[in-house]
């Protein structure tokens, strides 16, 4: 399963709530606007490592409109609502092609539901239709959540460390959800974890 | 002027002082304009770079610290 047009696909989240994941569009200001809105001061600061009142018009502008090939960015919607819950991206890096940055962003009603498992696992995907072999991170160091995320796609370094934060690298896996599965089998030192995504069969 | 090792080094209930709620800004200086991935302030997802910002602006912020 992946996501190649803007369509979507639904995902069954471990609580039994779903969602549709889909492509960022240029016509989802609105959109990103509204979930910014619903997203708390702390989620802010750990998505963008420093208090974020306010989106620019650019900010929302460079966000929305993604090229798909170098940037990508994936909304996941609840169906009930139409409202936005979560978006994860990725930007390739200028100096290494094969590498993009990544960022996952759940709002705050709706993490620890599987949101930002999906959206990963997904966004990895759309990576590596693209040529991204491996993602990195720049996150708060006490960001357990976010490692948890990046662990499950495959093996994680950490490659600075610098006021808090640390940059990590992760390794995409070439292809499936096998070694994803594992990770997450891997990373439940909290306690039983299931697998978060329950994806509907193709067609 | 007091470190963070030498803070670490004290007791154990004046490590305990160092909170949020005990936290206070005493000083703060203003750029003027917003940080940007242009400035290689931001990463390509929009999240400050700690490190460049306290290199770049190193005399500003030891300006703050200053009697």
């Amino acid at each position: 399963m992946s996501i190649t047009d803007d369509t979507g696909v639904a995902v069954a989240l471990r609580d039994g709530s779903r969602v549709v994941i889909r492509r960022v569009r240029p016509d989802d200001r609105a959109l990103l606007l509204a979930g910014f809105e619903r997203l708390g001061t702390e989620s802010r600061y750990r998505r963008f490592l420093a208090p974020m009142a306010e989106f620019t018009d650019d900010v929302v502008t460079y966000l929305t409109q993604v090229d798909h090939h170098d940037h990508e960015a994936l909304a996941a919607i609840d169906p009930e609502t139409g409202a936005g819950v979560g978006v994860a991206r990725f930007v390739r890096c200028l100096d290494r092609a094969d590498t993009a940055e990544a960022a996952v962003t759940v709002i705050d009603d709706w993490q620890s539901r599987g949101v930002g498992t999906a959206l990963l696992d997904l966004l990895a995907e759309r990576a590596r239709a693209e040529g991204v072999v491996r993602f990195t991170a720049l996150m708060l160091a006490e960001n357990r959540e976010m490692l948890h995320l990046l662990e499950a796609l495959g093996p994680v370094r950490v490659v600075d460390r610098h006021s808090g934060t640390i940059e990590i690298e992760a390794e995409l896996p070439a292809a499936g959800a096998g070694r994803a599965l594992h990770g997450v089998l891997g990373a439940s030192a909290r306690g039983p974890v299931r697998l978060a995504v329950r994806r509907p069969a193709p067609g | 002027m007091t470190t963070d090792t030498n803070i670490a080094h004290t007791s154990p209930s004046a490590a305990a002082n160092i909170s949020p709620e005990n936290l206070e800004i005493k000083r703060l200086d203003v750029l003027g304009r917003d940080l940007s991935q242009a400035e290689g302030e931001l990463t390509p997802t929009l999240k400050v770079k700690r490190a460049e910002i306290l290199t770049r602006y190193a005399d500003r912020v030891e300006r703050l610290y200053e009697p």
